[in-house]
């Protein structure tokens, strides 16, 4: 009887629009999950790190969910368990079985130095991800160090959200759908044996990076979209001659253009299409790149983007179809959905960390999970004056992440790799 | 190092190429021993397809990340169950447990056995399930004692198969074993 009041107590809040989908369409192989990871300059203490996570989660309640499925949606619900540490065992981004994870929908390991956080994009977006991420670590280090950040721990540090669906909020119910109808290229080749992940990391020198995108005009997001798209081309589109435009995904905080506190999912996304018919030197892809993040990138635009999608949510009909039901008809149509996307590129910025606690850093780590449509994912996160772009990819098969790190060091920009050791990387000269 | 070391997709593909090939010669050999001393019944071909069996759950769980120990003690619980349930039916001439049971004991084991040496990175999910798996595997031990076997050589094969099982999985994978003990039991 006791367990049943404190089951209806229990906290619950509804998925915002963009996780609607995710866990209707979410399985072995479309996982939704993308990874956060810190290198220290220590050996990680797994006790010390159980600690800081639980501790992170009393500051970050809104973490400490499960997934439930009501008739209609799904919905989150309070876990009053507590959260597992493990070491890493397995690829990055795997699919969270959540009954191998106390139900919680975000999975923290650790190996050596690094700390890893796998996150659900049901629960949040990568930004939101970064903000808790960064309590772990930053708990971590005060009860490693406690002597060396006894200020730190008096003073406690200030976090506001909310979990509100800024979406709802923010949409534009007379916008116009501006999505291209026009199928992507697929990358070419076979997939890695046994479901094995490649992580490729191209550490690149982030001045000598920023120097370069000065002299040509352009954002550093810019540049290494470019630089994607060429090295799309050279290593899978021309051989296999490829016809459809490589479409690249790139998605963006809408807390940018938005007042929002939410912690929630709170992201659209621009597509670059880039059609190779008139694009051949990568001076011309970096212009077509500049003029359609021109185009694509304005508030409006991003707007249409992002109420095309609610309003597909908030569709009266669609909310009215039994979840059981729904969940059939997405996963019969998601790999068609997914054929509109080349290759998806997140790069989450600056890991901004606060004075005394980046002496015991390295580096930051950001990934997402590759997926059998969308073979390869990009995403970076820059730290210092290091910008990490890392390849996860299930394509067996590294041409394009050579070709991509030649290009860069053409440049004259320092750049160094590290992988999983799941693919060989072919060594370059100055690397031999 | 960034990752712990993983194997090297070249030499997971060459490594399941090796084992297949070693079943392969393992099915020949059984064939032929079937052929050559008992002519008159069928068990090797019984369980050719029951190695067949392990390798295609083996591999899809490798494949799908899937936790296979929980469906491979589940799956030699349930059908040996059925089995006994058809033999009882039609006769009750025991074959259920001097042939059938053993067999799925065997299978159940070398899937296991399996899975410890190319995926014993992530054993800890496994660890539970492996150790019902080897109680259970010693169930022919109880059927010889209690005299409901004709024949034994199957149940000491399944026995010794369980064996080498047990003894490869406290070799490689004895950390998971007492964190995965710890774990599951609140220890």
């Amino acid at each position: 009887m006791k367990n049943m009041e404190e089951k209806q107590n229990l906290y619950w809040r509804r998925l915002d629009n963009s996780a609607k989908i995710f866990p209707l369409s979410v399985s072995k192989k479309y996982s939704t999950v993308f990874r956060i990871s810190c290198v220290l300059k220590e050996k990680v203490v797994p006790k010390i790190l159980e600690k800081a996570v639980e501790k992170a989660l009393e500051v970050y309640p809104f973490f400490k969910v499960k997934l439930k499925s009501g008739f209609f949606w799904y919905y989150l619900e309070e876990n009053p368990k507590k959260p597992t540490v493990e070491i890493e065992s397995n690829y990055p981004c795997k699919y969270i079985d959540p009954k191998n994870n106390r139900q919680y929908l975000f999975k923290v390991t650790y190996f050596d130095r690094k700390i890893n956080i796998d996150i659900n994009h049901v629960l949040t977006d990568g930004n939101s991800a970064t903000n808790f991420f960064k309590e772990i670590i930053y708990t971590y280090l005060e009860l490693k160090h406690e002597k060396n950040f006894e200020e730190e721990i008096r003073l406690t540090r200030k976090v506001e959200y909310t979990s509100e669906d800024s979406y709802l909020k923010n949409y534009n119910k007379k916008a116009k759908n501006n999505a291209s109808s026009q199928k992507a290229y697929i990358l070419q080749g076979k997939n890695i044996a046994l479901g094995a992940i490649s992580v490729i990391h191209e550490i690149i020198d982030f001045d000598a990076l920023k120097k370069v995108c000065k002299e040509k005009d352009v954002t550093v997001t810019m540049f290494l979209t470019a630089v994607l798209i060429y090295a799309i081309y050279e290593a899978n589109y021309k051989p296999s001659h490829g016809k459809k435009p490589i479409k690249v995904c790139i998605p963006v905080n809408l807390k940018k253009y938005f007042p929002s506190t939410t912690m929630s999912n709170f992201f659209s996304y621009i597509t670059v299409e880039a059609h190779m018919k008139n694009l051949d030197t990568f001076e011309e892809i970096l212009q077509f790149v500049k003029l359609e993040f021109k185009q694509k990138l304005t508030e409006k635009e991003i707007v249409n983007t992002m109420s095309t999608n609610v309003k597909i949510g908030t569709n009266a009909f669609i909310k009215g179809i039994p979840l059981l039901l729904k969940k059939m008809l997405v996963r019969i149509g998601y790999v068609e959905i997914r054929k509109y996307t080349t290759i998806t590129f997140s790069n989450i910025g600056r890991m901004g960390i606060i004075g005394k606690y980046q002496d015991y850093i390295e580096e930051f780590l950001f990934m997402i999970a590759p997926e059998p449509v969308e073979k390869i994912k990009c995403s970076a996160c820059t730290f210092n004056n290091q910008l990490v772009f890392t390849f996860t990819s299930i394509l067996d098969d590294t041409k394009i992440e050579e070709i991509f790190y030649e290009f860069i060091q053409q440049q004259g920009v320092p750049i160094t790799r590290q992988s999983n050791g799941v693919l060989e990387i072919k060594k370059s000269r100055e690397e031999k | 190092m960034l990752y712990p070391k993983k194997i090297n997709a070249k030499k997971g593909k060459k490594m399941i190429q090796i084992g297949i090939a070693i079943s392969i010669v393992i099915a020949l050999i059984l064939w032929g021993t079937q052929k050559a001393f008992t002519p008159q019944s069928h068990w090797a071909w019984i369980t050719i397809a029951c190695m067949i069996y392990a390798w295609i759950i083996t591999l899809y769980s490798i494949k799908t990340c899937q936790n296979i120990a929980g469906h491979v003690f589940l799956q030699m619980l349930a059908v040996s169950a059925l089995l006994v349930y058809i033999d009882y039916i039609t006769g009750f001439e025991k074959w259920s447990f001097g042939i059938a049971i053993p067999i799925v004991i065997m299978t159940a084991n070398i899937i296991m056995l399996i899975l410890t040496i190319v995926a014993r990175n992530r054993y800890i999910q496994y660890v539970i399930y492996q150790i019902f798996i080897c109680i259970v595997s010693y169930l022919p031990v109880v059927f010889i004692t209690e005299h409901l076997v004709k024949d034994e050589i199957l149940s000491y094969l399944a026995l010794g198969a369980s064996i080498i099982n047990f003894i490869v999985f406290v070799i490689l994978c004895h950390k998971s074993l007492i964190e995965g003990v710890k774990r599951k039991l609140h220890m």
